[in-house]
């Protein structure tokens, strides 16, 4: 079978082409946090973040320690909603949020909303994590601060994450609610799920649940202790044991509720061990 | 490697690496059940079913919840859906894991085949895309082949 260079060539074209526009026809909204009055074929997304009870009232790790969180700052960039046929909503800005702002009850916290955006079904929803550019904790993606106690063991902490990566929760959020199903004239919600304990484990799952052996646990941090308090940033944790598998337990962090997240473009995704 | 042909690789390397799929964790999927119920059969990507899972279902333009039931021991949920349009099936099971499926209705109160996906791609523009890369491959095999011939 001949194959010229002129067919090689044009299969090339095609298939770039091809490629470029196979997401279909996207159409994007960008928007600021300014509410504005709803027109009658229009709705409101509010974009939220949730730590869940985790992090706001604390849990027993695989390892034993009561873990509580005072601060859980986390970096989000560009959170995007968005339907099957394309059709986006981009909260545009990076935001530093504390997910563990508030009592023991409180709500997910709100990062921002966009007004007048056409009604649909916003089911999926990407976002990134990125270093913070400017100010305190700059260059730290997420920060975690607390205290882990144990028997007569009490240890403050502040872990300084700097793990960079993208979301992306096509299949949509899973939970009590039906979130991103924007009807006309209403206002709906997206969120942000992340699941701490996929850092920590749970005591209260089994001992080879993934949820356990996926993680490091407390003793990983406490390593690295001193004076009875634990303060590090996720560069000097390269060498350690398990480096390995806290790095894909931080990869694991994004959900839509219960719904799973793809990740990508993680910053260390060149430097682990296969 | 001649000039070309290092084009040629650097080019299929970029479409690859464009179209390759991203990194899931552990998952759930589903398949639509045929034979004249409406309903779908829920798994864990080990191909494990998700039984006795909590089940929420909402109707075609509606956010608070229609129905709520549970998957059997083969992780199948149906309902009899009393209006066509897209109804929202999301299923909670133990260990934090679940799945939303968007599930049509047609006129007849029948569920269409192919439940909806976010993804953005359709069926037939991922055939297409299979077709188009396959294609790529041969072409270029066969365009070093003659080359090699006329040495």
């Amino acid at each position: 079978m001949r194959v010229n260079r002129m067919s090689l060539l044009l299969w090339l074209i095609l298939s770039l082409s091809y490629f470029s526009f196979a997401g279909g026809q996207k159409q994007e909204v960008e928007g600021d946090t300014t509410l504005q009055a709803p027109s009658s074929r229009t709705g409101t997304i509010i974009f939220t973040a949730n730590g869940e009870d985790f992090v706001r009232k604390g849990f027993i790790d695989r390892q034993g320690w009561s873990i509580s969180f005072d601060r859980l700052y986390i970096n989000l960039l560009d959170p995007t909603a968005y339907m099957s046929s394309g059709q986006r909503a981009v909260l545009k800005g990076a935001y530093w949020v504390d997910l563990a702002a508030g009592d023991d009850e409180a709500e997910p916290v709100e990062i921002g909303r966009l007004s007048e955006i056409p009604a649909g079904n916003y089911q999926a929803l990407k976002f990134k994590i990125r270093k913070k550019s400017s100010g305190s904790f700059q260059g730290c993606s997420m920060v975690l601060i607390g205290r882990a106690e144990k028997k007569a063991l009490s240890v403050p902490f502040i872990i300084k994450l700097e793990e960079e990566m993208d979301f992306d929760g096509r299949e949509g959020y899973v939970g009590e609610e039906l979130k991103g199903m924007l009807l006309p004239g209403k206002v709906t919600s997206v969120e942000m799920t992340f699941h701490f304990d996929h850092i920590f484990g749970d005591r209260e799952a089994a001992a080879d649940d993934h949820i356990n052996t996926g993680s490091v646990g407390f003793d990983f941090f406490n390593q690295f202790a001193q004076n009875g308090k634990v303060d590090l940033c996720q560069s000097e944790m390269k060498k350690a044991a398990r480096y390995d598998t806290l790095v894909r337990a931080i990869w694991s962090l994004g959900h839509l509720g219960e719904g799973h997240c793809a990740v990508a473009n993680q910053s260390s995704a060149g430097e682990l061990k296969e | 490697m001649t000039g070309e042909a290092r084009a040629v690789a650097a080019l299929f390397g970029l479409m690859l690496c464009a179209s390759t799929p991203l990194l899931y964790c552990h998952g759930t999927i589903y398949e639509v059940l045929t034979g004249g119920v409406v309903g779908i059969r829920a798994s864990f990507d080990t191909g494990e079913p998700m039984a006795s899972a909590r089940v929420l279902i909402f109707a075609p333009g509606e956010t608070e919840k229609y129905y709520e039931t549970k998957t059997d021991r083969n992780g199948i949920v149906c309902f009899s859906p009393d209006r066509k349009g897209m109804w929202v099936i999301q299923v909670l099971a133990e260990g934090g894991h679940g799945l939303r499926v968007n599930l049509p209705v047609d006129s007849s109160m029948s569920a269409q085949q192919r439940a909806e996906s976010a993804s953005g791609s359709s069926y037939l523009q991922k055939i297409i895309m299979a077709i188009v890369v396959a294609w790529g491959f041969i072409a270029t095999g066969l365009f070093f082949s003659r080359k090699r011939g006329k040495q």
